[in-house]
């Protein structure tokens, strides 16, 4: 819609330029219009009536709208001053360039940014062979200068005083981003006439760059001042002198303000369909102390998710245990999250997109579990040009590759590696620092395609890993695990509707040979899973969704003890020292359909029921559907200030598969378990930059497996029932989250910037018992507190630096009370105390980060130290005790642990 | 270095923790073998393995210095999923009633043997649970009291050793099979390669003395006559010393105050052979000072037999 010119003005022959500032939402729509600069109430008026009523294409990141401030400037001329109408078309011409404006996310409140560092590059310059100075001054932050409004507002017509025919110099180049091969298109280039050493003359002409990033510019022969305004990027200015008849050709390389650590960190908000959701956006995370740059492993400093013994990687989430967690990618689930000993996770976090982390209440998209989804989702692949970089630190090297696809217009493709090598750092260390003859050894691999096809996105992606021990001398390996994974998706957004299929398939595998083979335990399985998920909306009040998933395994299992003397097999049967060795075999098939629906029956409250039907076929004796209702509200109590939020579900989980197999010291009774889940809280947005969210739940669980004493008969013998659907459980608690999400109220020391934290703090009880006769006890995954406290702030020049603290209270443990003497092995058998019946001393723990990077050009070099444990605490990880358990010793986790690299990127 | 088995140890510490985490305060050395504190060293059976209505008979040694200890036996039958260490324990829990065995009822699977030094049992009964063979529990409990029993009844019932009650456990194999294993023999040690004879074995302060141990062959089980392959039969044989304070005998040859005392016989039998020969890795004893030494030898089969021989030795 073009401004209805003001008629006073017409009357008066008045004309001038509003400048504005305004909010572009993902939707494209514009909010938060503000004059920036007046040009008379009429004026005003007029452009603010016009400029509401536009529409724009809204920025993206990674292919995804975003929100975007933006300025504009809108001009009113007279058609009888020779350009009125023309003013006119031009004002509506470089609106319709404004409108087409890519945004990058604009990160915090910039106009108080500080940045540096801009540079360009000329590779060749004139063609009639006169060489004229040029400047090229750094610009700190948003700071436009004084010249240039004054002059801008004194002079609204932009191109108006080019005259084609003194078009006697091009200038022509391309804008990167500093430090990569990114290039940096829509970019607004503006140009002075040069008044001077330093000061700007009139607005001569304004550009903008294309989608790759490349311009070109025609202008008389001059001086110039080039200021050039990219979204998300600090201001580049520079001077150029064009001589006539110059073909200048050059590079600039703008700075992007920050790959923000401190903006979107972590997203506790109530998204859509879960009453908790804590969605971590990438690749803000990596910088978190601690993590030593792996976002997954921020997933362990949540709420509500506990600490794991060792930091081994155990997602104990809200009281229940390890494998009641489903972990998927992309959908589709994966058999670990973490290489072992969570050092670090299966998966390049460069490539992803973002995690969500539902810790419970979780949508009827995800089932088969009682515990909480985590959900991580992979990027595209940058397609503007090359792009890599290679990572090393004192474990493992990592080294991504990723770009448009050769030989096509469409598509980018990506390639990822990582291999550790702490078996050679520890073989390296002297024995008496480190006596040590077995190491870990782990790698992992990513490759992935994009190609837009169909008005969607094609994607394929492939990916494994592997970890596994080996034995110094022997070259043994007692511990291997495995897996690969191929999924091909398709996805789609149109409006307000969302389409997503994918296929996948995968083999998994893992053995375990303990006490020189004496015990050996292995699977293999291999899955076909197939996911679709629907949504589209019916009306302003109404969306659905709905859905199926499915799977069928190839599933092989094998459990070995095996008696050896001296290294030779007892295979004698009715020896009862001989041999045991069991193998499972067995296809299975689950099946899974769910619909959901979004409802606002008034615009404050948002109802969100679903239904998930799940039928599974695992097992000889397990066939059965289980039917899991949901239900979320949220009312919106105070608009963008307060929203309070609740669920209650139904969730269902079949047993370890083990267990349901008598071979397998299992029962194939067995049934489904079963989970009530409550979650009652809200979300208060303090101020701008702080927000508070405070969760309280209640889980009851039912038909848990649980030990048993009980004998039945089969083929005429009793035999142990072993496992019985029996347990009952119960977990309570609440969650806070208090965040810092912003720059703003940053502490002002030594320069600080940027700053981003967030205090979240779990109190809970999570009890179980083995029937209903028995009292409850405490889980043995419990801990009453869990507290992490991060903060982050960066400075100028590439440094940053942060801590996290962790506090949380000791896993319950059963204390071994005595001994009693085997006379057949000589050894002591350990007599259990009260179950459960003491806690291990309180965690504590200190990380501190700290990050440098330097930023060429074409590419960057960072490098950073992450202190694990600074001040060193003994933290009790076990109770260890004496060969007849009369005396008692702790073995601790990780002393003062560092963690050093390099990266460079281009 | 050896290797394997210890390297093997490590593996469930590797699924525990990042590989240079650490032992907060190890323990001390003495602390490996508790030498102040009494132990049972061996409990035998004598066979280790009988038929339904055959008897075997049960023996200890016990190291606990300067007192008199008492004992008392019981026998428990376990639950398919009951071992040792739980057999009575859960019989308390459910109820039963800890009384002499020949006044035992049909339902009750655990009783009180005898209080004697030595214990005997004939099982008539079917092997349980309609298998082949089954292994039925023998409790010992050995007290510095007078009555065992008295005293350490809470902890017989509970299954919780205290210092004054060690409790330990023989399994007795119980079995229809028509070869039952037997316990191997240690006919004598050997000083310097020659039999010991006397009760009191005299030896020189300071001297390195050679020790070994002379295995009856005609015991040691599944060597049949004239195999035509190789045969090999592995044993452990433990040593432990008592100078003052109980030591035990470890890999490098020396006697030390931690380690295991667990060495590997191996005994053979080549093709057209005759006679099995053990070998026994020479063991190296050097008396710290003069007095009087008693020297434990245990030997076991890893099928339950055990046997055990007790050496005086006067150092000057």
């Amino acid at each position: 819609m073009k401004a209805e010119y003001p008629p006073k003005a017409l009357e008066e022959s008045r004309e001038g330029v509003v400048f504005l500032h305004m909010t572009i939402t993902k939707e494209g729509k514009v909010t938060d219009v503000k004059i920036v600069k007046s040009a008379g109430k009429d004026f005003d008026e007029a452009a603010l009536k016009a400029v509401k009523q536009f529409v724009f294409k809204p920025a993206t990141v990674n292919g995804n709208p975003v929100p975007a401030k933006v300025p504009l400037r809108y001009p009113f001329k007279l058609s009888g001053k020779g350009t009125s109408s023309d003013s006119q078309e031009k004002s509506k011409s470089e609106q319709k360039k404004n409108k087409e404006v890519k945004l990058i996310e604009e990160k915090g409140e910039n106009k108080e940014q500080q940045g540096k560092s801009s540079d360009k590059k000329i590779e060749n310059k004139k063609s009639d062979g006169s060489n004229k100075k040029e400047e090229n001054k750094n610009q700190k932050g948003d700071s436009t200068p004084t010249a240039i409004k004054s002059r801008a507002t004194e002079d609204a017509t932009p191109a108006a005083k080019i005259n084609s025919k003194k078009v006697q110099a091009t200038i022509e180049g391309v804008i990167f981003q500093k430090g990569s091969s990114s290039k940096i298109g829509d970019a607004n280039i503006l140009i002075y006439q040069k008044v001077g050493k330093n000061s700007f003359g009139a607005l001569v002409k304004t550009e903008f760059s294309k989608s790759n990033g490349l311009f070109q510019i025609k202008l008389p022969a001059g001086d110039y001042w080039l200021l050039i305004k990219a979204p998300g990027c600090y201001d580049y200015k520079t001077s150029e002198a064009l001589a006539l008849g110059e073909n200048l050709k050059v590079q600039y390389f703008v700075e992007r303000k920050i790959e923000d650590p401190y903006a979107t960190i972590i997203r506790g908000k109530a998204v859509r369909k879960e009453v908790t959701r804590y969605s971590i956006a990438l690749p803000e995370i990596i910088s978190i102390p601690g993590t030593q740059g792996d976002a997954l492993r921020s997933i362990q400093n949540m709420p509500g998710v506990a600490r794991s013994t060792f930091n081994l990687g155990f997602l104990i989430v809200r009281g229940a245990a390890p494998e009641d967690t489903r972990v998927f990618f992309e959908g589709h689930e994966i058999p670990q999250l973490y290489h072992f000993l969570g050092l670090t996770s299966v998966f390049n976090s460069d490539l992803l997109k973002k995690i969500d982390f539902m810790p419970g209440n979780f949508s009827a998209r995800y089932g088969r579990a009682m515990g909480g989804i985590i959900d991580v989702f992979s990027r595209k692949p940058k397609s503007d040009a090359l792009h890599g970089y290679l990572d090393m630190d004192l474990w493992d090297t990592s080294l991504l590759v990723e770009g448009p696809l050769p030989k096509l217009k469409k598509g980018s493709f990506a390639i990822s590696l990582r291999r550790s090598y702490i078996d050679s750092v520890l073989a390296a260390a002297p024995d008496s620092l480190v006596d040590i003859q077995v190491f870990p050894v782990y790698y992992d691999y990513q490759f992935m395609v994009n190609y837009p096809i169909f008005k969607g996105d094609l994607r394929f992606i492939f990916f494994g890993s592997d970890d596994r021990i080996n034995f110094e001398e022997t070259n043994e390996q007692p511990y291997s695990s495995n897996f690969q994974k191929a999924i091909l998706l398709w996805q789609r957004k149109w409006g307000k509707n969302n389409l997503k299929a994918s296929v996948a398939v995968d083999s998994n595998k893992l053995q375990l040979k303990i006490s020189d083979n004496r015990f050996r335990f292995g699977y293999e399985y291999n899955n076909a899973a197939w996911r679709l998920d629907y949504t589209r909306k019916l009306s302003d009040k109404l969306k659905l969704s709905w859905g199926l998933d499915g799977t069928v395994t190839d599933f092989n299992f094998n459990i070995a003890f095996r008696n050896t003397v001296g290294g030779e097999d007892n295979e004698d049967p009715d020896d009862p020292f001989s041999n045991i060795s069991e193998t499972v075999s067995d296809i299975f098939f689950h099946q899974a359909v769910y619909l959901e629906a979004i409802w606002n029956p008034i615009k404050k409250l948002t109802v969100i029921p679903g239904l998930r039907a799940d039928f599974l076929d695992k097992a000889d004796s397990f066939q059965d559907y289980a039917l899991d209702p949901r239900l979320t509200v949220k009312y919106e109590l105070m608009k963008d200030k307060l929203e309070l939020k609740t669920g209650i579900g139904m969730y269902h989980q079949d047993p370890d598969t083990r267990f349901l197999y008598r071979k397998g010291f299992g029962n194939p009774n067995l049934t489904w378990q079963d989970a009530l889940h409550t979650t009652a809280g809200f979300k208060w947005q303090i101020n701008r930059s702080t927000t508070l969210e405070i969760a309280g739940f209640y889980k009851y669980l039912w038909d848990l497996v649980a030990n048993s004493d009980n004998t039945v008969m089969v083929d005429g013998k009793e035999v142990p029932i072993y496992k019985e659907n029996t347990g009952i459980g119960r977990v309570y608690g609440a969650e806070v989250l208090l965040k810092k999400k912003n720059s703003l109220n940053c502490p002002k020391i030594l320069g600080i910037k940027k700053c981003f934290g967030w205090l979240s703090y779990t109190i809970m009880r999570s009890e179980r018992k083995e029937n209903e006769e028995d009292p409850y006890e405490l889980f043995s995954f419990d801990q009453t507190h869990i507290m992490t406290a991060i903060f982050s702030v960066k400075w100028p020049g590439g440094w940053q630096a942060g801590f996290r603290f962790r506090l949380a209270s000791g896993n319950p443990y059963t204390p071994t009370i005595g001994g009693i003497y085997d006379a057949d092995t000589d050894n002591y058998i350990g007599v259990s105390g009260d179950s459960l019946s003491k806690r291990l001393p309180m965690f504590h723990q200190l990380d501190f980060r700290v990050d440098k990077k330097f930023t060429f050009n074409r590419w960057s070099l960072t490098l950073y130290l992450d202190l694990q444990n600074l001040y060193n605490n003994q933290v009790t990880e076990f109770m260890v005790y004496n060969y007849n358990y009369t005396k008692t010793t702790t073995l601790n986790g990780l002393p003062i642990f560092p963690s050093f690299g390099i990266k460079g990127a281009f | 270095m050896k290797i394997s088995k210890k390297a093997y140890r490590f593996i469930p510490f590797l699924f525990l923790f990042l590989t240079v985490a650490c032992v907060g305060e190890d323990f001390p050395p003495s602390a490996e073998l508790n030498p102040e504190e009494p132990q049972v060293l061996a409990i035998k059976a004598e066979p280790p393995e009988i038929s339904p209505g055959e008897t075997a008979g049960f023996e200890s040694l016990v190291w606990w210095p300067e007192t008199d200890i008492s004992r008392v036996w019981l026998l428990c039958v376990p639950l398919p999923y009951e071992d040792l260490n739980n057999c009575v324990k859960n019989y308390v829990e459910r109820g039963g009633e800890l009384i002499d065995c020949q006044n035992i009822g049909s339902q009750d699977n655990a009783c009180i043997l005898t209080q004697d030094a030595t214990a005997s049992i004939q099982l008539d009964y079917p092997i349980p649970f309609g298998g082949e063979s089954y292994q039925i529990i023998v409790e010992m409990v050995v007290s510095d009291q007078e009555d065992a029993w008295s005293t350490c009844k809470e902890a017989i019932e509970q299954t919780i050793p205290n210092k004054n009650c060690l409790i330990s456990g023989k399994r007795l194999i119980y079995s229809n099979t028509e070869d039952n294993n037997l316990n191997p023999v240690i006919s004598y040690l050997t000083l310097d390669g020659s039999p010991i004879t006397e009760d009191t074995q005299v030896v020189n302060f300071s001297n390195d003395i050679v020790l070994g141990v002379k295995i009856d062959a005609d015991y040691i089980d599944e060597i049949p006559e004239n195999p035509e392959e190789e045969i090999k039969h592995y044993l452990e044989y433990s040593w432990y010393f008592d100078c003052g304070k109980m030591e035990r005998y470890d890999d490098t040859g020396e006697i030390t105050d931690f380690g295991t005392n667990t060495r590997e016989i191996i005994c053979k039998k080549q093709p057209g052979d005759s006679e099995v020969e053990c070998s026994f890795p020479q063991n190296y004893w050097k008396p710290e000072k003069a007095g009087n030494c008693v020297i434990y030898g245990v030997l076991r089969d890893n099928s339950g037999g055990i046997d055990y021989i007790v050496q005086n030795f006067l150092v000057e």
